[in-house]
C-alpha cells in the first residue's frame, strides 16, 4: 500500500506542475490507394495511448501534445504511416495497401500500447469495421468466428446463457477457459457459468459475459495466454480479451441511429425429431434500436451509445429485452495530464425454459423420448401433446434479471517527452436475480403432483452481487541510445473482487404469489467469496536498428487466496523477435514481390490461475437441520496453496507473400506446474477433497492464421481469412492422486487422470472378450471433449466502396461428445436405431452402465455463423445524412455436423462458479437460434 | 482555471489515495466460514456436534440405502440414473456408489470420534448422554461396515478391518455406550452386532433388554428437505433420497418393488413441503426378529411363533399412512407393464398388489407384514426359517436390510485402495454367494401376465437364503 500511495503522491506532485507545452489538435482524412476513404483507422500519438479512429467517411480529429508530437497512422491491410505534426493542423494520409500488419500498435499485454514488431507474442484484434458487420447481441457470440485461434461455442440457445471460450487447451481442471474480461483497461465479471448458488433449472447456465454492455465498442484485442500474459498475473493463464471503447472527435456532432428487425426460429437440424420443433418452436420477433451521438471539442470530446433490444425467443418460453448504454468522455485536464472514462449500464431480463436435468424440461422429455416416437406418432396424439406443452409454458416462470454498471477511467501523464505515467482504475458492479416460480399449477400440470394440490408451490430466488474493483498504475520510459532504443515499463496491478450470493428457497407457496413472504417455510443461504490479487511488474523491450527486438518481464504476484505459507510468486516472461525481411541480404536474396515480410519470434512467459478463494483455510460448518445448530467437518485446508503456473514456451513465424498473403505459425508447449487438483481423500478418512497444487498440465500445439487478397481492384475488392489450431492437452501427473471427476453424470463422466486429457470422458467400453463373446471395460476411455483440431474462417467481398457480402465460421474436429438424448430415449425404447450392435444386446449387456461407450460420437462441425451482405449509400439529402447502410444477415446460417446431437450445446459439463468446463454432453437443451436480420444505420 | 483543475488534481487524487487503501487493502479478506476455534472449546458445541451427527446419518443412510435396496430383491431399477450396477450384482470396487457409501460409514466414525477426543472434553456442557451418543455413533458406523462390507478399514487410512473385527469394535462401542448412559439405540445396536456375528445366547440378551426397555421402540432417520443443499452426491443432501426415489415424481427416479411388496411402497412419501418421511434406523420389531430367528435354529418353533405373535402386535400398532399416490405408475415410462390393480395375484397370492390411480392407499411408515400368526400355526423349521425371512423382508423394506439378509456384500473402494497402502487387491474383488451369482441378472425378474392378471416371481430369493443356511454368507444362526 505504502508504494501506490507513493506513486500516486508522485503523479499528485507532478499533475501541479503543469507544463505549458503548446497542444494542438490536428485533423484529417486518411485514404487508401484509390482514394477511398478507410474508416476505423487507428491514429495514435506515437508513444502514448493517447488515439482515436477515423468515422465512416474516414475523417478523425486528435489532440496531441505539440509540434512534435507523431501520429502514427494504421488500419488493417495497409502499411503503417507515421507523419510529424509540426504546424499542421491538417493532416491527409493515403495509406498504401500491405500484406503485414507489424505496425499496427496493441495495447494487452504490454503496459503500454507497442506496435507488433516488437513482441514476440501473438495479438489478435477485431476491429469496429469487423463488428460492425455482426449483430450478435452478447460478447462471446460476437466474438465467435472472429478470433483466429479462439474457439467459442454456447452451451445453449436459451437467452443468457453459458459459452466455453478456448484457445490453447485447457491448462487448469480447478476452473474453466474462460479468459480474463476487461473493458479499456478495466476487469470486468467473466463468470462463464452458474454461480455458486445458482438456480438448478436442469442445467441452465447463466453467463456474466452474456450482459457485459456492448455499446461503441471499437476494438477487441485478445491474448491466449503464455508470455504475453506474464504481466497480468493473477488468473490470465487463459489469457485476456479487453475490449476498446469508442471516444468522440472534436468538430460537428454526429448521431447515428440504427433499427434491426427480424426474426428468430429455432434450428431443427440436431433435433431427433422434426415434430419436436412443430410441437414446440415458434418464431420470435426480434428488435434493436440503437441510438448515438458523439461529439467535442479539442480539450472535451463525448459519445453516447443506447440500445433496446427485445425478442420474443423462438418458442412461447425463452425470451429477452436488453437496455443499455454507455457514455464515454475524454478532456485534456492540462497540456500534459489526460483523463477519459467510459460509464455503461445494462438491464437485461431473460425468461427460460426448463432443461433435461429436471423432467419439467418440454423440450428435453420430447427429444429424450418421454413421450414416445415422435416420429411415428399421428396427430391424434400429436395434437393434444401440443396443447399440454402449451399449458406447460403457461405456468414456466424462469426469469433472471441483471443490473450491471461498469466504469473505466485513465489518467495518462505526459512527465515529459519520454515518460508517461498512465493510471486505469474503475470497476464492474452486477447484481442478478434469477427466480422459479414453481406453482401448485406447475407441478400438477408436469404431473408432479395430483389434480389438487395447494400445498406444494415452491419460489427459489439466487441473488449475486458482484463487485469488482481493478486498478492498474504504470510508468513507461522510451530512450534511443545509438542503434538501440528501449521502453521500460515499470507498474503495480490491482483487483479485488467481492462476491456474494443468497439462495432463498420457499416452500408451501400458494399459486398467485411471487413473493417468498407468502410461504409455509422458508430457508436461505449465502455464499461469499472474496479475493485480492496484486502485483509488481517490470518490463523492458529492447530494440536494435528496429529490426531485432527482445521481450522482458518481470511479475512478482500475491494473492489473499495463497495458503499462509506462500508469500510473491515471481514470474518471467523472455521473449525476441528479428524481422528477417529488413534485413538486406534478405532483400538482395529474395523479391521483395514475392516476401514482403519474414518474422521469426519467440519467447517464454509465465502466467497463473489462483486457487479458489478460502481453499486454503480449515473450516468447519455450521448447517441447519431441523432448526437446530448442527455442525460438521468443512475444508480441511492447505496453508501451501498457492497459483499453478502455466509456463509457455513458443516459436513462430510471419510472413509476408506476394503481397496478398499473410500467413502466421506459432508453435507453443505451455506446462502447467502445481496444477490445482481437488483429488478425493481415501474415504475412509470421512474427509472432503481439498484443493493442493499437486497436478501437471501439457498443452502443445500449434496455430496457423492465413489471409489472403483474392481481388484488388477499384471496384473488387475481396478478402478471405482461414485458421487452424492444434491442440494436444495432457495430464502429465495426478501427484499420486486418484483421478477425479470433473463433470458429466455417474455412468459417463468427464475425468481427471494421468496420461488422459483434461475432462476426458470415462465411462464402460464394451470389448470383445477374445472368446467370440463380449465383456464390459469400467471405466475406459471413451473421447476428449476438446477437439484437438479447430479454427474459423471468413470471406468478405466489396463492390466499388457500396455493396459488400460476409461470411464467417468455424470448425472442430477431432474430438467427442456424449448424446445424452439418447440415453434418455434408451430408458424409453424409442432409442436410435443401431446405436448398439444386435449380438452386444443379445449377449445380455443392457445397462446403459454398460452400453455408455456407444452414446459417444465424434463431434466433428463446421458451422457458417453469419452471413450478411450490405449496401452502403454513402452520402444523401446534400450530406445531410453522411452515410446511410442497409443490410441483411442470417446467423447460424448453416451447420455441418457429424454428430447426431449439436457439439456446441452442453446440457451438463460446465461446473458452477467458474469450475471446470469441458462440455460434450449434449442433452435437453435447445442449439442456438437462426436469426434473420435487417439493419437500417443512418448517420447524420 | 489551472488553478482550479490543479485543485480538482489534487482533490481527486487525494480521495484515490484514501478510498484506495480503505477498499483495496489485501489483508482486508476474511474468510466467513467457522475456523477450529469458533467450535473446540465452545459451550455447547457437544451438543450441536451430536446434531451434526445425527445430520450425516441422513447423508449416510442415503449414500448406503438406495444402493442397498437395488442390490436387494426388493426394488428393481428401471429407468433412474440411481445405481445400475448392483441390480445386477454387479459389484465393482470402481463404482462411485461403493466409494461414496465407504465415505459417508468412515466420516460417520471420524465424527464420533473428533467429538469424543475434542469436542466432547472441551465442552463445560459435555453430559455423559452426548458422550452414549457419540459412543453410539461409532459403534453404529462399525456396524454399518459389518453389514454391508466383507473387509473395510477400521481409521482413516488404516488397516483393513474384516467384518468379525467390526462387529466386535461395534460391540464395544455400543456396551461403552451403554455404560456411560443406559439407552435403548445401544442395547439395539449390540442385538444386530451380536446377532450378526451368529451369537444367538447374547443377542437374544441383547433383545430382551430392549424389548424390556421400550417395547414400542424406534429409532429414526430424519431428513431436512428444506435445508438440503447441493445435489445427491452432495455432503450435504439432506433430502429422503429413497423418498425422492420411492414415491416423488419428476428425476429419473423409478425404482419398481417385487410386486409381492406393493403393497408396501412407497413406504416413504411425502409429510409436507418441507418435510420428507423418516427412515428407521433401529426398531424394536428387530428384537422379536431375532428371537424368532434364535428360537427357529434352537428347534424351538412354538417359542418362534411366540416371538413373531409379538412382533405382529408391535407391528399392528405403527402407523399408516394414506397417501395419494396416483401420480405413480408401475412403470412411469410403460404404464401397465408390471401388475398395478387389486386383482393381480403375485404367485398365486392376492391382496399384495395396489391400485393407485383410484383414490388414495394406505401403506405402513414403519412397518408392514402379510402374514399373521394364523398363518404361521404349525409351521416349523425351514418352512418358519423362509417365514422369517419373508416378513424380515417385508418388515424392514426401504431400511437396507435385505441385502444383509441375502448375504450381499460390497468391496473397498478404488479410491480406498489407491490411498491406503493397508489395502490389498482381495480386498476390492467381490465376493457373491454362489447361489446368487448364478441368477445375478434376474434377481428381481418378474413374469406378469396381464391378460391373466397373475404375476410371478422368476426366483423365490427366500427359499435360496433359506436353502442356502448353512454357508457363511447368510442366516448367521446356522
Amino acid at each position: 500500500m505504502r508504494t501506490t500511495k507513493a506513486v500516486l503522491t508522485l503523479l499528485l506532485a507532478l499533475c501541479v506542475q503543469v507544463g505549458f507545452a503548446q497542444s494542438r489538435t490536428v485533423k484529417g482524412t486518411v485514404k487508401g490507394p484509390g482514394g477511398e476513404p478507410i474508416p476505423g483507422a487507428s491514429v495514435i500519438e506515437k508513444g502514448t495511448k493517447n488515439g482515436t479512429a477515423t468515422d465512416a467517411t474516414g475523417t478523425y480529429s486528435i489532440t496531441v501534445s505539440g509540434p512534435k508530437s507523431v501520429l502514427v497512422i494504421s488500419s488493417l491491410g495497409f502499411e503503417t504511416q507515421e507523419r510529424e505534426v509540426g504546424s499542421n493542423s491538417t493532416i491527409d494520409v493515403y495509406l498504401a495497401e500491405s500484406s503485414e500488419t507489424l505496425d499496427e500498435v496493441v495495447v494487452t499485454g504490454q503496459g503500454v500500447g507497442m506496435s507488433r514488431k516488437r513482441i514476440s507474442t501473438t495479438v489478435s484484434s477485431i476491429d469496429s469495421k469487423e463488428l460492425k458487420k455482426s449483430p450478435a447481441m452478447q460478447l462471446d457470440q460476437l466474438i465467435q468466428s472472429k478470433l483466429p485461434n479462439a474457439q467459442i461455442k454456447l452451451s445453449s440457445g436459451q437467452p443468457g446463457t453459458a459459452s466455453i471460450i478456448r484457445s490453447r487447451g485447457p491448462v487448469s481442471a480447478n476452473t474453466n477457459t474462460t479468459p480474463v474480461i476487461m473493458i479499456d483497461g478495466v476487469r470486468v465479471d467473466n463468470l462463464n457459468s452458474n454461480p455458486a448458488l445458482g438456480l438448478n433449472t436442469g442445467g441452465a447456465q447463466s453467463s456474466a459475459i452474456a450482459d457485459i454492455p456492448m455499446e461503441d465498442i471499437d476494438r477487441i484485442e485478445y491474448i491466449p495466454g503464455g508470455a504475453a500474459t506474464t504481466l497480468y498475473g493473477a488468473d490470465a493463464a487463459n489469457g485476456v480479451l479487453q475490449i476498446f471503447t469508442k471516444r468522440g472527435k472534436a468538430g460537428r456532432s454526429s448521431v447515428f441511429f440504427e433499427t434491426q428487425l427480424g426474426q428468430m426460429v429455432g434450428t431443427a437440424d440436431f433435433l431427433r425429431w422434426q415434430e419436436t420443433a412443430d410441437l414446440i418452436y415458434e418464431p420470435g420477433f426480434v428488435q434493436n434500436y440503437r441510438l448515438g451521438f458523439s461529439g467535442g471539442t479539442d480539450a472535451f470530446n463525448y459519445s453516447f451509445s443506447g440500445s433496446l433490444y427485445q425478442d420474443d425467443g423462438f418458442n412461447a418460453v425463452n425470451q429477452q429485452v436488453r437496455r443499455n448504454f454507455r457514455t464515454t468522455v475524454a478532456a485534456r485536464v492540462s497540456n500534459r495530464l489526460r483523463y477519459s472514462a467510459s460509464l455503461a449500464y445494462s438491464n437485461s431480463e431473460f425468461t427460460r425454459d426448463y432443461n433435461a436435468n429436471t423432467s419439467y424440461s418440454r423440450f428435453g422429455n420430447l427429444e429424450g423420448g418421454s413421450f414416445g416416437n415422435l416420429g411415428d406418432s399421428t396427430s391424434a396424439y400429436l395434437d393434444p401433446l401440443k396443447d399440454q406443452l402449451a399449458d406447460e409454458a403457461d405456468v414456466t416462470n424462469i426469469t433472471e434479471r441483471v443490473n450491471r454498471f461498469n466504469v473505466a477511467n485513465n489518467f495518462t501523464y505526459d512527465v515529459s517527452d519520454k515518460v508517461i505515467v498512465s493510471l486505469d482504475f474503475g470497476l464492474d458492479s452486477r447484481n442478478s436475480k434469477q427466480q422459479e416460480l414453481g406453482t401448485n399449477a406447475l407441478q400438477i400440470v408436469k404431473g408432479t403432483y395430483p389434480d389438487g394440490t395447494t400445498d406444494q408451490g415452491y419460489i427459489d430466488v439466487s441473488s449475486r452481487n458482484f463487485l469488482v474493483l481493478s486498478a492498474n498504475l504504470n510508468s513507461s520510459y522510451t530512450e534511443k541510445v545509438g542503434d538501440f532504443d528501449f521502453i521500460t515499463t515499470v507498474g503495480g496491478q490491482m483487483f479485488r473482487e467481492n462476491d456474494y450470493q443468497t439462495l432463498i428457497n420457499a416452500t408451501g407457496v400458494p399459486d398467485g404469489s411471487e413473493s417468498v413472504n407468502n410461504s409455509a417455510d422458508q430457508s436461505v443461504q449465502d455464499f461469499y467469496n472474496t479475493v485480492t490479487s496484486y502485483g509488481l511488474y517490470l518490463a523492458e523491450n529492447i530494440g536494435w536498428k528496429d529490426k531485432v527486438f527482445l521481450d522482458l518481464g518481470l511479475r512478482f504476484d500475491g494473492n489473499s487466496a495463497f495458503g499462509d505459507e506462500i508469500g510473491l510468486i515471481p514470474l518471467i516472461k523472455v521473449g525476441g523477435s528479428y524481422i528477417l525481411s529488413d534485413e538486406d541480404f534478405f532483400k538482395n536474396a529474395i523479391s521483395k514481390d514475392i516476401v514482403t515480410l519474414a518474422k521469426i519470434r519467440a519467447n517464454y512467459g509465465e502466467a497463473t490461475i489462483f486457487p479458489t478463494p478460502f481453499a486454503n483455510d480449515l473450516t468447519f460448518a455450521l448447517n441447519p437441520y431441523n432448526g437446530l445448530q448442527s455442525f460438521a467437518f468443512s475444508n480441511p485446508g492447505n496453508p501451501e496453496l498457492q497459483s499453478e503456473i502455466a509456463a509457455t514456451t513458443e516459436f513462430g513465424v510471419d510472413l509476408g507473400l506476394f503481397k496478398r498473403l499473410t500467413l502466421s505459425f506459432t508453435y507453443y508447449r505451455t506446462l502447467t506446474t502445481g496444477a490445482l487438483f481437488t483429488p478425493p481423500q481415501a474415504p475412509s478418512t470421512g474427509q472432503a477433497a481439498q484443493e493442493k497444487n499437486v497436478g501437471e498440465i501439457e498443452n502443445t500445439g500449434y496455430e496457423i492464421a492465413m489471409g489472403v487478397n483474392i481481388l484488388s481492384s477499384e471496384k473488387h475488392n475481396m478478402n478471405a481469412r482461414f485458421s487452424y489450431n492444434y491442440n494436444q492437452n495432457n495430464v502429465l501427473s495426478t501427484g499420486g492422486a486418484p483421478e477425479f471427476v470433473v463433470g458429466g453424470f455417474t455412468f459417463l463422466g468427464s475425468w481427471v487422470n494421468e496420461g488422459q486429457p483434461l475432462g476426458y470422458l470415462r465411462g464402460a467400453k464394451v470389448v470383445s472378450d477374445g472368446n467370440g463373446g463380449y465383456e464390459v471395460e469400467r471405466n475406459a476411455y471413451l473421447g476428449n471433449t476438446f477437439s484437438p483440431t479447430f479454427g474459423t474462417f471468413g470471406i468478405d467481398y466489396t463492390w466499388n466502396n457500396k455493396l459488400s457480402f460476409f461470411l464467417n465460421g468455424d470448425y472442430q474436429f477431432g474430438g467427442q461428445g456424449v448424446n445424452v438424448d439418447d440415453v434418455l430415449r434408451y430408458f424409453g425404447g424409442v432409442n436410435d436405431e443401431d446405436r448398439f450392435p444386435q449380438d452386444v444386446l443379445d449377449a445380455g449387456i443392457t445397462s446403459f452402465f454398460d452400453l455408455a461407450g456407444y452414446w459417444v460420437e465424434d463431434a466433428n462441425y463446421i458451422k457458417v455463423r453469419t452471413i450478411g451482405a450490405e449496401y452502403n449509400f454513402g452520402s444523401l439529402m446534400d450530406s445531410r445524412i453522411k452515410n446511410l447502410r442497409v443490410g441483411f444477415t442470417v446467423q447460424n446460417a448453416f451447420n455441418w455436423v457429424s454428430s447426431s446431437f449439436d457439439p456446441d450445446v452442453t446440457g451438463s459439463g460446465i461446473r458452477t462458479q467458474g469450475g471446470f468446463a469441458g462440455g460434450g454432453f449434449a442433452f435437453g437443451t435447445e442449439s442456438a437460434p437462426r436469426i434473420y436480420l435487417a439493419t437500417l444505420r443512418v448517420n447524420l | 482555471m489551472k488553478k482550479l483543475l490543479t485543485k480538482i488534481s489534487i482533490v481527486a487524487a487525494s480521495a484515490l489515495v484514501i478510498v484506495g487503501c480503505e477498499a483495496i487493502d489485501p489483508t482486508d479478506v476474511v474468510n466467513p466460514n467457522l475456523s477450529e476455534d469458533a467450535l473446540v472449546g465452545q459451550p455447547n458445541s457437544s451438543q450441536s456436534w451430536l446434531n451434526g451427527m445425527e445430520r450425516q446419518l441422513a447423508v449416510t443412510a442415503n449414500n448406503n440405502l438406495i444402493v442397498a435396496e437395488i442390490a436387494s430383491d426388493n426394488y428393481v431399477n428401471t429407468q433412474t440414473f440411481f445405481n445400475q450396477f448392483v441390480d445386477g450384482l454387479n459389484i465393482d470396487f470402481q463404482d462411485d456408489d461403493v466409494d461414496d457409501s465407504q465415505f459417508h460409514i468412515g466420516r460417520l466414525r471420524e465424527m464420533a470420534l473428533f467429538g469424543l477426543n475434542e469436542i466432547g472434553p472441551n465442552d463445560p456442557n459435555y453430559t455423559p448422554a452426548i458422550q452414549a451418543e457419540y459412543e453410539f455413533f461409532a459403534g453404529l458406523s462399525h456396524l454399518l461396515a459389518g453389514m454391508y462390507y466383507q473387509n473395510l478399514p477400521g481409521e482413516a487410512a488404516g488397516p483393513v478391518l474384516g467384518r468379525d473385527a467390526h462387529l466386535d469394535a461395534a460391540i464395544n462401542y455400543f456396551n461403552a455406550s451403554e455404560a456411560t448412559n443406559p439407552n435403548t439405540s445401544a442395547k439395539m445396536g449390540l442385538a444386530r452386532a451380536y446377532y450378526l456375528k451368529g451369537d444367538a445366547t447374547n443377542a437374544v440378551t441383547a433383545a430382551d433388554a430392549a424389548i424390556a426397555a421400550e417395547p414400542d421402540f424406534l429409532r429414526v432417520i430424519t431428513f431436512d428437505p428444506q435445508n438440503s443443499r447441493g445435489n445427491s452426491n452432495s455432503n450435504n443432501y439432506t433430502v429422503n433420497s429413497l423418498q425422492d426415489a420411492l414415491y416423488d415424481r419428476g428425476s429419473f427416479d423409478d425404482l419398481q418393488p417385487l410386486p409381492k411388496l406393493d403393497f408396501l411402497d412407497p413406504k416413504f412419501s411425502v409429510v409436507s413441503s418441507n418435510t420428507d418421511s423418516d427412515i428407521p434406523l433401529l426398531k424394536i420389531e428387530e428384537a422379536h426378529l431375532i428371537k424368532a430367528e434364535a428360537a427357529n435354529a434352537g428347534g424351538n418353533d412354538p417359542g418362534a411363533l411366540l416371538a413373531l405373535t409379538d412382533l405382529f402386535a408391535v407391528v399392528a400398532n405403527r402407523p399408516v399412512r394414506t397417501i395419494n399416490d396416483a401420480a405413480e405408475d408401475r412403470t412411469e415410462r410403460n404404464p401397465g407393464t408390471r401388475p398395478d390393480s387389486t386383482d393381480i395375484t403375485v404367485d398365486g397370492r392376492p391382496g399384495l398388489v395396489l391400485a393407485r390411480k383410484s383414490g388414495t392407499v394406505d401403506i405402513p411408515s414403519v412397518s408392514g407384514t402379510s402374514y399373521d400368526a394364523a398363518m404361521l400355526a404349525g409351521v416349523t423349521g425351514d418352512d418358519m426359517l423362509e417365514a422369517i425371512y419373508n416378513i424380515r423382508q417385508e418388515v424392514f423394506i426401504g431400511e437396507g436390510m435385505r441385502m444383509v439378509d441375502m448375504g450381499l456384500t460390497l468391496v473397498v473402494s478404488q479410491n480406498e485402495s489407491l490411498l491406503n497402502d493397508n489395502v490389498s487387491a482381495g480386498d476390492t474383488e467381490a465376493d457373491i454367494p454362489a447361489f446368487l451369482a448364478g441368477i445375478a441378472g434376474q434377481i428381481d425378474a418378474i413374469t406378469y401376465d396381464p391378460a391373466a392378471r397373475t404375476c410371478t416371481i422368476d426366483n423365490d430369493i427366500t427359499a435360496l437364503i433359506v436353502a442356502n443356511k448353512g454357508t457363511d454368507y447368510v442366516c448367521p444362526f446356522h
